[in-house]
């Protein structure tokens, strides 16, 4: 290995932002053939790394070079960019068209590349598909054929498989290990250590602006988090059984074209999750309950108190609460602060004679941030410049402040570390604790089994398995929603 | 730098201001303040409107069209003999009901974006302005009818529009909610903030201070015209843009928009005082919107 030069090489890395240091002396190389996994909780600086491999940022001091010259990277976000009322082909030549004569595009020649690439990456469409036709996974494939069109050496994913179904990534593996056999060079970024073994040569974990550990892919996932964290987790949460005081019971819910003969009962201190395939109607069903699809429909008692719930404002007065997908685009209302965000739904209550009461308000919300340990402690501060499992803490006050009792939590811990993972499932424990019923979308079989007293596994808009938590294992909840 | 980006504009009308004040001996005068006052009440109740739209991340290109419709209401509804009292009313109802025909384009027929909605009322309702009066102005109104463009009455019902937005944005319910509506109109929706009835009563505000500013108008003018306001939703988007409120929604505030009325209506006076061509005052107006945004843009990438 050591004869080989490495295809990109980043040498003694400092970065600063103002006054904070985010890289401080970094040393990374990708070699030709291999898949190098970066892991890393938020913060560490990755993206900083990242950007400064690919030329985005350049570094303070320390420098980034390629086997002969300057680098050649591509970097594939996680949030696919493509532009989707082009066809494929003009997607992989965006602003690197094959030209003739100097001014034409030479759209024969792009078509023949394009077929070329598109089969290689396992698309399985022709190349006039329009780029917004292709699924989610196939979109990504898209990206990486952007990279092989230009020949990279060295391609980073990150986060390639956050929202792909296992057979989705089996298909992505694929093809990183097809990129591997040809020569090219993988920095493979994730949150998903299960992962690392199957796909990659080496891991480097990334701390404070440090490597502090760089060895085979090999290494145990315990060891790993170590390195991350700095420490090793804490035990799992001890859990309260859950009463038999029913909260919410749907009897044959049912969206047009989405979902059919939904019929399940949560009781009070429950965490009941729902698993299932992307596209088996996790999040319709979320959002159906939360009265955000009108189409809904179904026979549905809260407390045992028939509901219609044809409006999220009806949900919310029924004790209702929805934690979106998307805190960013779902949840959270950028341009202000987070009193303001915390009190969303709940105005009403510091508002007399019409008159909005700002102090109390700011106090209240201060309490409920103060609760959940918002880091910084800032009511005033913008939540766009919070980190992800901060905003994430400020929805959830939101909803408290709200005093909701049935808590709907869609994919709760998707893009944030495996620290604030674990704060965001003691949380989930706690309010189940203390009396109040959390309902858990999520696509992370192995989230559902660590927090759930009951799984539901979804398929095809229809639940097709209910496992107690005793009795569920990794397989069983595979096996249903295949 | 958080002063500058608070009192920006304001800086902005001082030292525009003071510089007219050097070249002109008649701009600092009394008579000649008072003036700029009353310019700018038509289209700082227009800019007012204007600028909850833009808070909820819309916009209305109607209020010209419906500042020029309400005028030709108000006037006729005067000759016509019944009381003056009616014909106020007739005018705002008319503001109202146009702006709150927006929103239901908007809201009800879910029309993809305000622009449209808007485009399609600015014709509309000047079509229905030129319809009505034959494309006359209608002169000659009583005294009681000139009551609103008369002495300080512009001014202080300037003032008193502008409290009492600023109190329904600063200190209501609703005013919190649409600058949550601008900032994300899903995460308010699920939040249970009731998006559509907001924007309904948003838009339906911006017409009824249109409606109030063409009674303004007609009673300075001492005539109703059909062709009252012609371009003058872009001067009212220009005032809030000046103002300091964000294009995209959720960023913005009252005094903002006020500076921004009075900063075009001190453009205007001030070259009309030093002679300059009304040509070479649009071309002013235009780069200074250029310009203030663009001071905006520099400083979010400062901050950065």
């Amino acid at each position: 290995m050591a004869l080989t030069a490495p295809l990109v090489a980043g040498r003694a890395i400092r970065k600063s932002f103002g006054e904070t240091e985010v890289l401080r002396g970094v040393d990374l190389d990708v070699l030709p053939g291999e898949v190098h996994a970066l892991v890393g909780a938020n913060g560490a600086g990755k993206s900083t790394l990242v950007k400064i491999l690919y030329g985005a940022l350049r570094p303070d001091s320390g420098e980034v070079r390629g086997r002969t010259g300057p680098a050649s990277v591509a970097y594939i976000p996680q949030d696919i960019q493509i532009v989707p009322h082009l066809p494929l082909t003009e997607n992989l030549f965006l602003g690197h068209a094959l030209r003739r004569a100097r001014w034409l595009v030479d759209h024969a020649a792009q078509r023949r590349a394009a077929v070329t690439v598109i089969e290689r990456v396992g698309i399985r469409h022709p190349a006039e598909t329009l780029a917004r036709d292709l699924s989610v996974a196939e979109q990504q494939l898209l990206m990486i054929g952007r990279a092989l069109i230009r020949r990279v050496e060295v391609v980073i994913l990150d986060e390639p498989t956050a929202s792909l179904t296992p057979v989705e990534v089996g298909r992505l593996f694929a093809l990183i290990r097809e990129l591997r056999s040809s020569g090219v060079g993988l920095l493979y970024i994730s949150h998903r250590l299960d992962e690392i073994p199957q796909i990659a040569g080496r891991v480097s974990v990334l701390r404070g602006g440090e490597v502090v550990f760089t060895s085979a892919a090999v290494t145990p996932k315990h060891e790993l988090i170590h390195y991350m964290i700095g420490h090793d987790l804490p035990p799992a949460e001890t859990r309260a059984a859950p009463t038999t005081l029913p909260a919410i019971d749907l009897r044959d819910g049912a969206l047009p074209g989405r979902l059919r003969g939904i019929s399940f009962r949560a009781s009070t201190g429950e965490v009941l999750a729902f698993t299932g395939l992307i596209g088996s109607g996790r999040t319709s069903l979320a959002r159906s309950l939360f009265g955000a699809e009108p189409a809904f429909s179904g026979d549905l008692r809260i407390y045992g108190k028939p509901a219609r719930l044809d409006s999220p404002r009806a949900a919310i007065a029924h004790g209702l609460a929805l934690l979106t997908e998307n805190p960013k685009e779902q949840g959270l209302v950028l341009t202000a602060d987070v009193a303001t965000n915390i009190s969303l739904p709940s105005a009403g209550l510091f508002s007399r004679f019409g008159w909005f009461d700002h102090r109390r308000e700011r106090a209240t919300a201060a309490d409920y941030a103060a609760r959940l340990d918002l880091q910084p402690l800032n009511v005033a501060r913008l939540v766009r410049l919070l980190s992800g499992g901060n905003q994430q803490k400020v929805v959830i006050a939101r909803w408290l402040l709200s005093s909701a009792r049935v808590l709907l939590f869609d994919e709760p811990t998707r893009g944030i570390d495996i620290g604030a993972k674990d704060q965001v499932y003691a949380w989930i424990r706690r309010l189940a604790a203390e009396g109040n019923t959390v309902l858990l979308f999520t696509s992370e079989i192995e989230e559902a089994l660590r927090l759930a007293d009951r799984i539901l596994v979804m398929r095809h808009g229809a639940i097709s398995a209910e496992l107690p938590a005793a009795e569920a294992t990794e397989k069983k909840v595979l096996q249903a929603a295949f | 730098m958080r002063l500058l980006r608070r009192f920006g504009p304001l800086l902005g009308l001082f030292l525009l201001s003071a510089a007219l004040a050097a070249a002109s001996p008649h701009f600092l005068t009394w008579d000649n303040i008072l003036n700029i006052f009353r310019q700018s009440a038509v289209n700082g109740l227009l800019a007012l409107g204007q600028l909850l739209v833009i808070l909820t991340a819309g916009i209305d290109l109607s209020v010209g069209s419906i500042l020029g419709l309400s005028s030709v209401v108000f006037a006729m509804t005067v000759k016509s003999g019944a009381p003056v009292a009616v014909a106020y009313a007739a005018a705002l109802a008319c503001g109202l009901a146009l702006g709150l025909a927006n929103g239901l384009l908007l809201t009800g027929l879910k029309l993809p974006h305000p622009f449209i909605a808007t485009l399609g009322m600015l014709n509309v309702a000047r079509g229905a302005a030129m319809l009505l009066s034959g494309g006359f102005p209608i002169p000659d109104l009583p005294p009681s009818a000139r009551l609103a463009g008369a002495g300080f009455a512009p001014i202080l019902i300037l003032l008193a529009a502008f409290g009492l937005v600023s109190l329904l944005l600063r200190h209501t319910v609703f005013g919190r909610d649409v600058y949550a509506i601008g900032g994300n109109p899903e995460a308010s929706r699920l939040a249970g903030i009731p998006v559509k009835a907001r924007l309904n009563a948003v838009y339906g505000i911006s017409g009824l201070l249109a409606g109030l500013a063409s009674v303004l108008l007609a009673g300075r003018m001492n005539a109703g015209f059909p062709l009252a306001g012609v371009g003058a939703e872009l001067d009212s988007i220009a005032a809030v843009i000046i103002g300091g409120a964000s294009f995209f929604g959720g960023v913005g505030a009252v005094s903002g928009t006020l500076i921004g009325a009075l900063i075009i209506a001190v453009l205007r006076n001030g070259l009309n005082l030093l002679n300059v061509s009304s040509h070479w005052q649009m071309i002013v107006i235009g780069s200074v919107i250029i310009w203030a945004v663009w001071v905006d843009v520099l400083r979010r990438r400062g901050r950065q």
